[in-house]
């Protein structure tokens, strides 16, 4: 077994075997039903393309709490406990390291994230949703988790505790979603670019309503691969200072 | 096996170790010896392949260590000052994973931790969790898991701190053990917690080696003559006149005085023991103990290792 699935192993280990993640867990999914219950299923007839639409816009406010939660421990934690230094000093690479924590916390992710599936299935029991609609929303659902995921990567990889990681992640984040705000009050073609950094709003919206657009893949992909990138790059920057 | 050239590591503009050069040969024990704070634990993590070097080279064979990091990684195990555990694991759970990690193969791994266990004696604890080890044997456990992959080089950053008498002794066993199948590297601040366990110690000194040798070497080097514990029966102004009166004695100082019983200190240029027994007991004085202080030869080495602006503020305390 490589050392890259070695530390996958224990990384998913220590989401399963500490109260943490089944806490995470739990809140997800009370907040999810909530929400499907109070705000997506609502009072009187609806759609339901429409129930499954907001059942995926209130999602993606939980992964993304979900995902700074999960990520802020991941280099954190080791480095406050001193067990980094066994990964430092293992012959193993920045990008592996980095990579397997991300990994296992967006596979745990990713597992929260299909726990909520009998919600929609409801819906396709009782109205009349595509397949195409569900999976591309939750697909929408894994890349805005995988994106927030890498931020939080790298937020850990630089913090020296776990709040750190959790305030400059939710910076970054909050940042990305506000994204839109700023576009509107600065002008071409810095507008525009501004515009397409938004996390939620340019990019994320058409997977809600079972669209999917080459250009918001990519999009979520490429700040997945970037905010890894500085997170090696932190991380291999720490052994000069 | 191990060459280290020109040293250099600065944290921002603070110079951490400057122009370290020393070698090490293989199967050997080499002690760092310095207060908090010298730089031992930079080098050691350098060496470690935890930190990079500002500047320098060091070389394991011909191989200069910054040239293929991960393989240099696989020969060298460390084991930091305080043992980095993962509460939730057992003993198995942890060499395992760490074996894994290392790039021991499946087939090997049990054998491994096992053998690990058995050598540092913690075969017993195999199923316990690491949260409920107790210190010493979370060392134990530390210097395990520095073995699982049977690297060449193994680093040990104050492997004696915090343990008991008793744990001190039996982890000296343990490092001269190690040194049959591996070179050791290991640090400390106290001496009397390394020595006779090393062949060479490095004193060091704000980022410098301040002397190098063998302890009986550095012995040797920096303490002039002998000094002497003497503990007596007899007045206090006859004893003074006794020992103003041997001109072997280069100086003496009364450091207690109970009843009729005195303590003092002497120090002179040559070992001049057997022939004080004789003339104490000849003088009439009731002889009680003579003995080299223990602390002695740590007094030069703090002396040694303290550097000018550390005995510049003892002096205006004292």
């Amino acid at each position: 077994m490589s050392a890259f699935f070695v530390l996958l192993r224990r990384e998913l280990q220590a989401f399963l075997r500490t109260p943490t993640g089944f806490v995470i867990a739990a809140i997800v999914l009370l907040i999810d039903g909530l929400l499907f219950n109070s705000f997506a299923l609502g009072v009187g007839k609806r759609l339901s393309a429409d129930v499954i639409r907001d059942f995926f816009y209130f999602s993606s406010g939980t992964t993304i709490i979900a995902a700074i939660l999960l990520s802020m421990k991941l280099f954190a934690e080791e480095r406050q406990t001193g067990t980094l230094v066994l990964l430092r000093t293992s012959p193993i690479s920045e990008g592996q390291v980095v990579l397997a924590k991300y990994a296992a916390a967006l596979i745990y992710l990713g597992f929260i994230t299909l726990l909520t599936l009998p919600m929609p299935l409801l819906v396709m029991v009782h109205g009349k949703i595509s397949i195409g609609h569900l999976c591309a929303g939750y697909l929408g659902l894994f890349l805005l988790g995988s994106a927030c995921v890498a931020i939080g990567t790298f937020s850990s990889a630089i913090a020296e505790n776990q709040m750190v990681a959790a305030i400059v992640s939710t910076a970054i984040i909050v940042f990305l979603l506000m994204a839109w705000m700023l576009a509107r009050v600065t002008e071409p073609p810095l507008s525009d670019f501004i515009a397409h950094l938004a996390l939620f709003d340019k990019h994320y919206q058409p997977f809600m309503r079972g669209m999917l657009h080459s250009r918001d893949l990519v999009y979520y992909l490429s700040l997945t691969y970037f905010f890894l990138l500085l997170a090696t790059h932190s991380s291999r920057l720490r052994r000069w200072s | 096996m191990i060459r280290v050239d020109g040293l250099v590591k600065y944290y921002g503009s603070h110079r951490a170790v400057s122009n370290l050069n020393f070698s090490v040969e293989a199967n050997q024990v080499v002690g760092l010896l310095g207060l908090n704070g010298a730089g031992k634990t930079t080098i050691l993590r350098i060496l470690a392949g935890d930190l990079e070097a500002s500047a320098g080279s060091i070389y394991v064979g011909d191989q200069a260590i910054n040239k293929d990091p991960i393989a240099h990684r696989k020969q060298v195990g460390f084991l930091p000052e305080r043992v980095p555990l993962y509460p939730q694991m057992t003993v198995r759970e942890y060499l395992e994973f760490l074996g894994r990690l290392r790039g021991v193969t499946a087939a090997e791994l049990g054998a491994r931790v096992l053998s690990c266990c058995e050598r540092v004696g913690i075969r017993d604890h195999l199923d316990t969790q690491l949260g409920a080890l107790s210190h010493g044997y979370g060392k134990r456990l530390g210097i395990a898991s520095t073995l699982v992959h049977n690297p060449k080089l193994i680093i040990l950053d104050e492997p004696i701190s915090g343990l008991d008498p008793k744990q001190i002794i039996g982890m000296r066993a343990l490092v001269q053990d190690l040194s049959r199948d591996h070179t050791v590297i290991l640090s400390s601040h106290i001496l009397r917690e390394i020595s006779r366990t090393c062949d060479q110690i490095l004193v060091i000194r704000e980022g410098e080696i301040a002397a190098a040798g063998t302890e009986d070497e550095l012995s040797k080097r920096f303490t002039s003559g002998q000094r002497l514990r003497l503990t007596l029966r007899g007045e206090e102004s006859l004893v003074r006149d006794f020992l103003s009166s041997r001109p072997e004695l280069s100086s003496f100082e009364i450091l207690e005085v109970e009843g009729e019983t005195l303590t003092a200190e002497l120090e002179s240029e040559d070992d001049i023991a057997e022939e004080l027994v004789v003339e104490i007991v000849k003088a009439g004085f009731g002889l009680r103990a003579l003995q080299s202080p223990s602390d002695a030869l740590e007094a030069t080495f703090m002396e040694l290792t303290a550097g000018p602006d550390e005995n510049h503020d003892e002096e205006a305390e004292l």
